[in-house]
């Protein structure tokens, strides 16, 4: 499965993809700096704020929107899933390592910038580790989520972009119903909670429900990721 | 091995198989076919890579599509060029064997490379590698498991004719060694040199089944349609048709004529004769239906009840 495990982080990853979210996470190191120098009032919320926006909102769905939708869409679109398909290995492993690939380079691109706005906005240990559990496990949800998803969809990029800026970063912030069917919803909260800061304006779910919804997204993510891999047709 | 029974294939309105029937048994066994007759669909289906609308297909008398563990006895090459980015023939070899759960990938990957005549320590990437070269790694993939079923679609596209004789002599020997080896193609000639068991498939139906040389016959016993154009068209159709070898004459200007006939050696024969006899000048004879499309519909209109 290593042999697997490497050829699939292969077909996901590419220069282009690395060198534009690494500008994008210094941009958002940018602006934590930016905080750190220009709030000394109110810089702990401005940090939890400003992450909530920029990095759970927009920067987290999009890197694992474009990384996972490639790990086994990029196979099933140019008909290469077949090398893989045709093996007797259990589909379960076989989107197992899948996720595993897309998680080795999404958990660093999320976790790093993020870590390092904290430390750079000036901003308490307590949220660097809220931080670090709301990143990663909203990471591992879209992951599981737009693995399916680019397996499922053609042009899922496109249509996962859209989902993202309109659903996640838009309508899911307007409302109590819409958010209830958005991972951001719970990865702020969970941000919230064990920060121990509040958005204006924005109900949070509890801790215990925001994490269990954030791994059950991630389990039934995968489980839904096999039956479409079981069930696929392959060119 | 292969039991495919009265399997049909359609994607929405376009039906790509209807009613095939067929049993392949061991040895090589060459699918023939024009572009677009269904080859890679009934391939598709026989690899379990998509379920029939209609039918069932049995490979080791099991469901490919739902069991799994048939798949451990194929080996497929398919009809797509694109290989996984950045890897190397060893690497991507190896991973095969890898999912099939051999003991020692790596061996049995520089094995299957140097059976197609690739180096396995080429480092570099498939992107790099020529067509011909692709289709050798496909061929190496699928034989690295040593699998007792062999798929193999249109497996000589884009190799040179000395590489197509060598690979030719792979898959006759590995038919020849009891696997059961299916070979796809749309090349009348390249099926000639491969097996003389044949399955031809036109217009998503088998249109014959059996011996080359049988099929073959078939092909050539068919109406054919000939133009020729000559110095005097009108007193060679005259002369032709008391030779009892046209059925049908017409002119079709330019001093040409279009003759049908049944008896394609006979008449070519008497064709000659008449030529030398009348002192005409023969400028041209071209077949007007002698392409594989024109060949496999007439296999079809044959079959049809």
């Amino acid at each position: 499965m290593i042999a697997l495990y490497r050829i699939l982080l292969r077909t996901s990853v590419t220069r282009g993809r690395l060198l534009a979210f690494l500008a994008a996470g210094a941009l958002i190191d940018l602006i934590a700096y930016a905080i750190r120098v220009s709030d000394y009032t109110n810089r702990e919320t401005s940090t939890f704020q400003m992450l909530d926006v920029a990095a759970l909102a927009l920067y987290v769905p999009v890197v694992a929107l474009v990384f996972s939708t490639s790990s086994l869409g990029d196979l099933a679109s140019d008909g290469t899933l077949v090398y893989i398909w045709l093996r007797p290995v259990a589909r379960w492993k076989v989107v197992l390592v899948a996720l595993a690939a897309t998680l080795t380079v999404t958990l660093p691109l999320t976790l790093l910038p993020s870590w390092l706005a904290v430390l750079l906005a000036g901003a308490s240990l307590q949220l660097f580790w809220a931080t670090t559990a709301a990143t990663a496990l909203a990471t591992g949800a879209y992951v599981a989520v737009f693995t399916g998803f680019g397996l499922r969809v053609r042009h899922a990029l496109i249509f996962g972009l859209g989902y993202v800026v309109i659903w996640e970063a838009g309508i899911a912030s307007i409302g109590k119903g819409p958010a209830a069917l958005s991972i951001r919803h719970y990865a702020e909260s969970l941000l919230g909670h064990l920060s121990h800061q509040t958005l204006p304006g924005v109900d949070q779910a509890d801790q215990g429900p925001a994490l269990v919804v954030l791994v059950a997204v991630t389990l039934v993510g995968a489980v839904l990721t096999t039956v479409l891999l079981a069930r696929q047709d392959v060119a | 091995m292969i039991q495919i029974t009265n399997v049909a294939k359609w994607f929405g309105e376009v039906v790509a198989l209807s009613g095939v029937s067929a049993t392949i048994g061991p040895g090589l066994t060459a699918l023939l076919g024009p572009n677009g007759a269904g080859k890679s669909s009934l391939i598709r289906i026989i690899c379990g890579l998509t379920s029939p609308s209609q039918g069932t297909v049995r490979v080791l008398e099991r469901d490919p599509r739902n069991d799994g563990g048939v798949r451990r006895f194929l080996g497929v090459v398919p009809q797509q060029e694109k290989l996984p980015p950045g890897v190397n023939a060893l690497e991507f070899v190896a991973m095969a064997g890898a999912l099939e759960g051999l003991p020692d990938p790596a061996f049995a990957a520089r094995h299957a490379i140097l059976t197609v005549e690739l180096d396995p320590d080429d480092r570099r990437h498939l992107s790099s590698y020529s067509k011909g070269m692709r289709q050798r790694v496909k061929i190496a993939q699928a034989l690295v498991h040593d699998p007792k079923i062999l798929v193999l679609d249109e497996p000589l596209n884009g190799l040179d004719p000395r590489q197509r004789t060598r690979m030719a002599e792979l898959f006759i020997r590995l038919g020849a060694e009891g696997r059961c080896v299916l070979v796809s193609s749309h090349v009348l000639e390249e099926v000639q040199e491969l097996s003389s068991n044949v399955l031809v498939l036109a217009e998503g139906k088998l249109a014959a089944e059996g011996d080359f040389h049988a099929i073959r016959q078939l092909l050539d016993d068919r109406p054919h349609r000939i133009r020729l154009r000559s110095s005097d068209p009108l007193k060679l159709a005259s002369a032709l048709m008391g030779t009892g070898t046209v059925s049908a004459v017409q002119t079709a200007g330019d001093n040409a004529i279009v003759i049908d006939t049944w008896k394609v050696s006979p008449f070519r024969r008497q064709l000659l004769r008449l030529v030398q006899q009348l002192d005409l000048h023969l400028l041209e004879m071209s077949p007007l239906d002698d392409d594989l499309e024109s060949v496999f519909r007439y296999l079809v209109a044959r079959r049809s009840p």
